[in-house]
């Protein structure tokens, strides 16, 4: 059935909005859409080629009908596909905004990071980068204040971390800490923002 | 040095106004057992109020303590302040540490340890020890007797690896070595013999008050968490929360046979007509509950308006909150049974080791006396197996007379105990012993793990190769540090306290179901100088992995023969090794027990009241271990902070026992 692929796409899309990762891209069903949508073209002008260029709807009525079925489907295809990207792309704003995904080298070898990462086409990733540009380029203009930052007001000075992967020593404006796997601080929460954000340390209530 | 009680508040006012504002200068390490986790707590609520800069790391051993040292002691110009709580009493903690001593801008490290005996070095040495008043009051003799020597003497800073030689270097071991230099003493002319003799002599004599306060084997003191409490009452900042905390700890003692057996109780402190150090530190602790948590003028209101009922007033054993809002501690009547608020009757009587023990439940004849008492008592079966909060109420309004009324008839006396209970609103209601089992079970079993689930052991009868030995080592560290965490947040959760009650019921019926087992088949060795109890088949191996489980199995086990030996009215009881074999990494866990040693003292005491009332109590096999170890070939490897427990590789089980059955003779 025509715009049967489509739909599944639609529904993957509607999954990923209320899923925590970003799930891999469906390279195999875009393309499957996309063949569907060229060989409806072809049927078109497969339809239209024996008229010449010179098509009179109300002389044939039936046909008339044909290749609008046919349009409609395609347009309904693209529009799939354009909904399917939209939720991709947002996603992938998301990321940048809350620095999940830093700048090329933070991530590069880490576990987790790169499975997100596999989970983008090269053309995402291509979007990844040049939108992170935009944005760090976009920050670079205002050093004095944290744009991804969290737009909630902490409630407190300090805040009670346990740390979940060795982050190594960490510069704070006042001297270094060594955040060490398996253990508990209390320190500035300012300090460790970032940490918590990337998932290296857990924030205690 | 020391610091008195009276001092507490001072040495924190000096960590605060010391510590750093901007960076991380304060470092806790935290053993990894009930009474420290309580006692972290009450110091991170301290700190946080502050707003002092913490971290807080768990230690499992001495091992892991090596490598703490390593990433986050040493060469940390930042670190001011090192407190170690529950670890460490035992070794010379600023030589194992390498802390650069005396220095105006060193580390100022924090010992505040229940486990005796202190390590003098660190008394009189390079840590500050948080004093319960054992070394203020009774602990001069060895003060002077060690200033003395290690001032005439060079010491071999942190010359012997800990922790196996740790006791070692403090143990003189040539007398050479630590004759005085000449050049010290006032110039004698006329008798430098005399004089030299009249030193060695000395000498002697101080050597041998050290040698003996460290021969008396391990004890404990005060708990940690009860020494933090005075901390926070000192401050004035001491809450419900704290206290209950405090409390937690207290209790916790008793789960694993560990009675404060410091001495008499102290004649300074409050709780009048204490007979132990332990009744004394449970009095100030009422105290303290009735001071913060006033009894409420309308419930007592209500209670007289239902004792006019004629319903006598609250006897049944509190198990919901008075209010939605209502998070106070109470003191009420607690039975001896484990759990008894989320169990059944007879299961919480059936599990617990006091009551367990007495009617010798693990023979048949056992289960039908409790039957029997349950029937005197006019309790159906069918009631007893229900959840308790769903019995009838009039047995449980009655449950406490009629015990008090028959359980005498079966040497149950003392089977209603004050205790504390606290209530978080109507989310429940936990008793502190309660409290103290199911963290327990969670620090030892952990949440994830399913009991009974065997481990990877396909090559069980192979020898299992030093590298998957120290990978399993590695993981099994991992995984108690994560329990550690899980106990820490649960144990101001309710929630997840209560999630938590099966983990506990579990070990506890492994418990029952090894000791009977081991009782049954009679597989516990009686040796010359103690008995032998080795676990190392049937389901529940896993769980005694943790030295700390095992020394609940070997509570139970001791507590059931101790009964059995004083029915047959024995004088003299040995006291008790288990061991269980950790099949994944190919070693036995063992720990010794001191109970029957403590019985033993009791008997005699008239003689010397004075010295054996010291001695009471005391656990020998901690230096048993360290003789042993340092005197077979015997692979065996003592990490725990518990000095009472080792670990041995699997072939080398028969020789350690060899020698340590003669090692125990000598004695």
């Amino acid at each position: 059935m025509y715009g049967d692929l489509g739909q599944k796409l639609v529904q993957h899309a509607k999954r990923t909005q209320s899923l925590a990762h970003l799930p891999p891209y469906q390279t195999e069903m875009v393309r499957a859409v996309t063949r569907e949508v060229r060989d409806l073209d072809r049927d078109v002008s497969e339809i239209l080629a024996p008229f010449d260029g010179a098509f009179d709807p109300s002389a044939n009525p039936a046909t008339a009908y044909t290749l609008l079925v046919h349009h409609l489907c395609m347009r309904r295809n693209k529009r799939c596909l354009l909904a399917y990207h939209r939720v991709r792309v947002q996603r992938i704003e998301e990321m940048c905004w809350s620095g999940v995904v830093q700048e090329d080298e933070a991530v590069d070898g880490d576990g987790e990071a790169s499975g997100e990462r596999n989970a983008l086409s090269p053309e995402e990733e291509e979007y990844l980068r040049g939108y992170n540009d935009l944005l760090a380029a976009a920050k670079g203009t205002w050093t004095d204040i944290d744009l991804t930052g969290s737009l909630e007001p902490p409630k407190d000075l300090f805040v009670d971390v346990r740390v979940l992967k060795d982050a190594g020593e960490i510069q704070t404006e006042y001297g270094a800490i060594n955040l060490t796997k398996n253990s508990q601080f209390f320190v500035r929460q300012g300090d460790v923002e970032r940490l918590i954000q990337q998932g290296f340390l857990q924030k205690l209530s | 040095m020391y610091i008195p009680r009276s001092q507490f508040s001072s040495a924190y006012a000096h960590l605060k106004a010391n510590a750093s504002p901007s960076t991380n200068s304060v470092l806790i390490l935290c053993a990894l057992d009930i009474d420290s986790l309580c006692a972290a707590r009450i110091l991170a609520y301290l700190l946080k109020r502050d707003y002092i800069l913490h971290q807080i790391k768990p230690v499992a051993g001495y091992q892991d303590l090596e490598k703490v040292n390593e990433t986050l002691v040493k060469g940390k110009d930042e670190l001011k302040f090192l407190i170690c709580l529950g670890l460490g009493g035992l070794v010379d903690l600023s030589a194992f540490l390498e802390l650069s001593r005396e220095g105006e801008d060193g580390v100022e490290c924090w010992i505040i340890d229940g486990r005796r005996p202190w390590n003098l070095y660190n008394v009189y040495g390079g840590g500050k020890c948080f004093d319960d008043g054992d070394i203020a009051e009774e602990m001069a003799r060895e003060q002077d007797a060690h200033t003395l020597l290690s001032h005439s003497s060079s010491r071999p800073l942190g010359s012997s690896p800990p922790p196996l030689g740790a006791r070692n270097d403090l143990i003189p071991t040539s007398p050479s070595q630590h004759l005085p230099s000449e050049p010290q003493l006032p110039p004698p002319k006329a008798s430098t013999k005399t004089l030299r003799r009249k030193l060695r002599r000395l000498r002697r004599k101080h050597e041998s008050t050290i040698q003996k306060y460290y021969s008396q084997g391990t004890w404990y003191g005060e708990p940690v968490s009860s020494l933090l409490y005075s901390l926070a009452a000192d401050l004035g900042r001491e809450d419900n929360d704290i206290l209950w905390l405090s409390i937690v700890g207290v209790c916790s003692g008793e789960t694993y046979g560990r009675t404060i057996t410091s001495g008499p109780p102290r004649i300074t402190g409050g709780g009048w007509g204490a007979d132990t150090r332990e009744d004394q530190i449970r009095g100030i602790l009422k105290d303290e509950v009735r001071r913060l948590n006033p009894p409420d003028l309308n419930s007592t209101a209500a209670m007289s308006s239902g004792n006019a009922n004629g319903v006598s007033g609250v006897t049944a054993l509190q198990t919901t909150a008075r209010s939605p809002s209502d998070t106070s501690i109470r003191i009420s009547p607690e039975y001896r049974f484990m759990l008894i608020r989320h169990w059944s009757l007879y299961d919480s009587m059936l599990h617990s080791s006091y009551l367990g023990t007495k009617l010798h439940i693990w023979s048949e004849s056992g289960r039908k006396r409790l039957h029997k008492l349950l029937a005197k008592m006019g309790f159906s079966l069918s009631q007893c197996k229900q959840s308790y909060t769903h019995m009838d109420m009039d047995l449980k309004r009655t449950l406490k007379e009629k015990l008090e009324r028959y359980a005498p008839l079966y040497g149950l006396d003392g089977v209603v105990k004050e205790g504390f209970v606290r209530c978080w609103g109507w989310r429940g209601c936990l008793s502190a012993a309660d409290v103290a089992y199911v963290v327990g079970g969670i620090l030892e079993i952990g949440k994830g793990k399913k009991l009974g689930h065997k481990g990877v052991s396909a090559d069980s009868n192979e020898e299992v190769s030093e590298e998957v030995g120290r990978l399993e080592e590695e993981k099994e560290v991992d995984e108690w540090i994560t329990n550690f965490w899980d106990a820490y947040d649960s144990l101001t959760n309710v929630e997840q306290l209560k999630s938590a009650l099966p983990i506990a019921m579990n070990l506890h019926r492994a418990i029952l179901r090894t000791g009977t087992a081991l009782i049954e088949k009679r597989q516990i060795r009686l040796l010359k100088a103690f008995r032998l109890a080795v676990v190392k088949e049937g389901p529940d191996l896993p769980v005694f992995t943790h030295p700390n489980a095992l020394s609940k199995l070997a509570l139970w086990i001791s507590e059931a023969i101790l009964e059995q030996e004083r029915e047959a009215s024995k004088r003299k009881h040995l006291p008790l090794v288990v061991a269980s074999l950790h099949e994944r990494r190919g070693v036995y866990v063992i720990v010794g027990t001191a109970l029957g040693a403590e019985e033993e003292s009791d008997d005699d005491s008239d003689d010397d009241d004075d010295e054996l009332e010291r001695k009471g109590g005391r656990n020998h096999f901690g230096i048993a271990f360290q003789d042993v170890a340092n005197s077979t070939q015997a692979r065996i490897r003592i990490d725990s902070f518990e000095a009472t427990v080792v670990e041995v590789k699997k072939d080398d089980l028969a020789g350690f026992l060899e020698s340590l059955s003669l090692n125990l003779n000598l004695q």
